[in-house]
C-alpha cells in the first residue's frame, strides 16, 4: 500500500510540473507537406505594382522558413508552383494577409495562396521589413501553422505567429520580426 | 494476492498518468485544430472529383489598427455595440478572393446612433461567387441564419470601388454568438476576450440610453 501510495504522489508531481512548466507555444493545423521541397511562384504584379524592394522582401520573408526543417522553398512559375503570392489593395477587409490552404482528408497540403492587403498600412509601402514579416506570417500558416497561443499567466516570447500585424512588426514601436522566432521554429520542427 | 494488487495497482496508475501527460502535450501540440472546418474548396478546380475530395481551411493575420488588448478599449472604439441576427447575404469577388455581406438586422443597440430594426451590412471575408470559394477564417466563421449575435462594429471609410460597410471591431474579437446560457465565442481564440462580454454589456445596459 505504502508503495501505491509513492508511486501515485510521485506520478502525480511529475503530472502538474509537465503541465505547469508549459510555455506559451505556436500551435499548429493537423495538416502538412508531404515533400521536402516546395516552389512558391510570386504573382508579377507584385513587381510591377510595389517595385523591387517590397518584391525582394517578400519573397525573403517566404524563404525565411528555409532555416527550419519546414519544406525548402524556391521560386516557382505561375501555375505549377505549390504555393503563390499576391499583394494588392483590397480595401478594408480587417487584415493585412490572407492565407487559404487546401489540404486533402487525409491532412496533406495540396496548395496553398496568401493575400497580402496594402490598404491599411499603403502609407508603410516603403518600410519593406514589414512586407516581409507579414509574408513570412503568412507563410508559416502555408506550412501548416496556426497561430501563438498565450494564456494568461503565462510568460509572452517573440512570435512571428502571433495574430495581430502590430504585435510582431509595429511600424511605430520597437518590436520588428520578420524571421520565425523560437516558439515557432520549435512547432515547424515538430511538425517536419 | 496481496502482493500481485501492490505490483498492479501502481503499474495502472503509472499507464493511466503517462496517458493523461502524453494527451496533453497532444492537446498543446495541436493547439487550435480546424475541428469542424470542413469547407469544400472548390475555387479555380475544374475537376469536381477532385474539389469534394478535399477541403481547406483558412488563417487570417489581422491588421494593426484592429488590435484591442481588453473588452473596454474595443468597445470605447466601437461605433455601434448591437445584438442581431443575419436577414440575408450576397458575395461579391476583390482579386480571386470572395467576400460575403452579412446584412444583420439589429434586434438591440446598446451603443451607437441607431434603431431596433435597422439592418448593417457587415463584411466578413470568405463564401462562394461562382466557382470561386474563399475559406472563411478560423477566428471568424460564416454567420449562421437564425442565430443571434452580439456585434462590436464599426463603418469602414468610403472606398470608391467597395462603397462603405461594416466590420467586426478587433478583427475577431468583437463577436460571439448569443445564447440561452450567455456569450459563446466563434473560436476557441477567442474564449477569454468573450468571457468578459457578460459583465461589460450589464454595466451598458444600465449607463447607456436606449434607442
Amino acid at each position: 500500500m505504502k508503495r501505491t501510495i509513492i508511486c501515485l504522489l510521485l506520478v502525480l508531481a511529475i503530472s502538474i510540473g509537465a503541465i505547469s512548466f508549459a510555455n506559451a507555444y505556436t500551435a499548429v493545423y493537423p495538416y502538412s507537406w508531404n515533400k521536402n521541397s516546395l516552389t512558391c511562384y510570386f504573382n508579377a504584379d507584385i513587381l510591377s505594382n510595389y517595385g523591387t524592394q517590397i518584391s525582394n522582401y517578400v519573397r525573403i520573408g517566404v524563404m525565411a522558413w528555409n532555416n527550419t526543417d519546414a519544406p525548402s522553398i524556391s521560386v516557382g512559375t505561375l501555375g505549377s508552383s505549390d504555393i503563390s503570392v499576391d499583394m494588392d489593395n483590397y480595401g478594408y477587409t480587417g487584415w493585412d494577409g490572407y492565407n487559404n490552404t487546401n489540404y486533402s482528408p487525409s491532412n496533406i497540403i495540396n496548395y496553398s495562396i496568401t493575400y497580402l492587403n496594402t490598404c491599411y498600412l499603403s502609407g508603410y509601402l516603403s518600410e519593406y521589413n514589414l512586407w516581409r514579416a507579414i509574408a513570412c506570417h503568412e507563410t508559416g500558416h502555408a506550412l501548416g501553422l496556426n497561430h501563438y497561443i498565450l494564456a494568461p499567466s503565462e510568460t509572452e516570447e517573440d512570435s512571428i505567429m502571433k495574430s495581430n500585424t502590430i504585435e510582431y512588426y509595429n511600424v511605430s514601436g520597437t518590436t520588428k520580426i520578420y524571421a520565425p522566432c523560437t516558439p515557432d521554429i520549435s512547432a515547424i520542427n515538430a511538425k517536419y | 494476492m496481496r502482493k500481485v494488487a501492490d505490483y498492479i495497482l501502481p503499474l495502472v496508475l503509472i499507464v493511466l498518468c503517462a496517458y493523461i501527460i502524453s494527451d496533453t502535450a497532444y492537446v498543446r501540440l495541436i493547439g487550435q485544430t480546424n475541428s469542424g472546418d470542413d469547407y469544400t474548396f472548390t475555387a479555380q478546380e475544374s475537376d469536381s472529383d477532385n474539389a469534394s475530395a478535399s477541403r481547406s481551411s483558412a488563417s487570417a493575420s489581422w491588421t494593426s489598427s484592429e488590435y484591442f488588448s481588453n473588452v473596454e478599449s474595443m468597445g470605447s472604439a466601437s461605433e455601434f455595440i448591437i445584438s442581431g441576427h443575419v436577414v440575408d447575404s450576397f458575395t461579391e469577388m476583390r482579386g480571386s478572393l470572395v467576400f460575403t455581406h452579412f446584412q444583420i438586422y439589429a434586434d438591440e443597440i446598446y451603443k451607437g446612433e441607431a434603431k431596433n430594426g435597422d439592418v448593417f451590412d457587415l463584411l466578413i471575408t470568405g463564401g462562394n461567387y461562382g466557382d470561386y470559394h474563399t475559406a472563411y477564417a478560423e477566428d471568424l466563421p460564416e454567420l449562421k441564419v437564425d442565430t443571434e449575435y452580439l456585434l462590436f462594429l464599426y463603418k469602414t471609410p468610403y472606398d470608391e470601388r467597395y462603397g462603405e460597410y461594416y466590420l467586426v471591431r478587433g478583427g475577431f474579437r468583437g463577436i460571439a454568438e448569443i445564447s440561452e446560457e450567455g456569450y459563446i465565442p466563434l473560436a476557441e481564440s477567442n474564449a477569454s476576450f468573450v468571457k468578459n462580454f457578460s459583465e461589460y454589456i450589464d454595466k451598458m445596459d444600465y449607463s447607456m440610453p436606449k434607442n
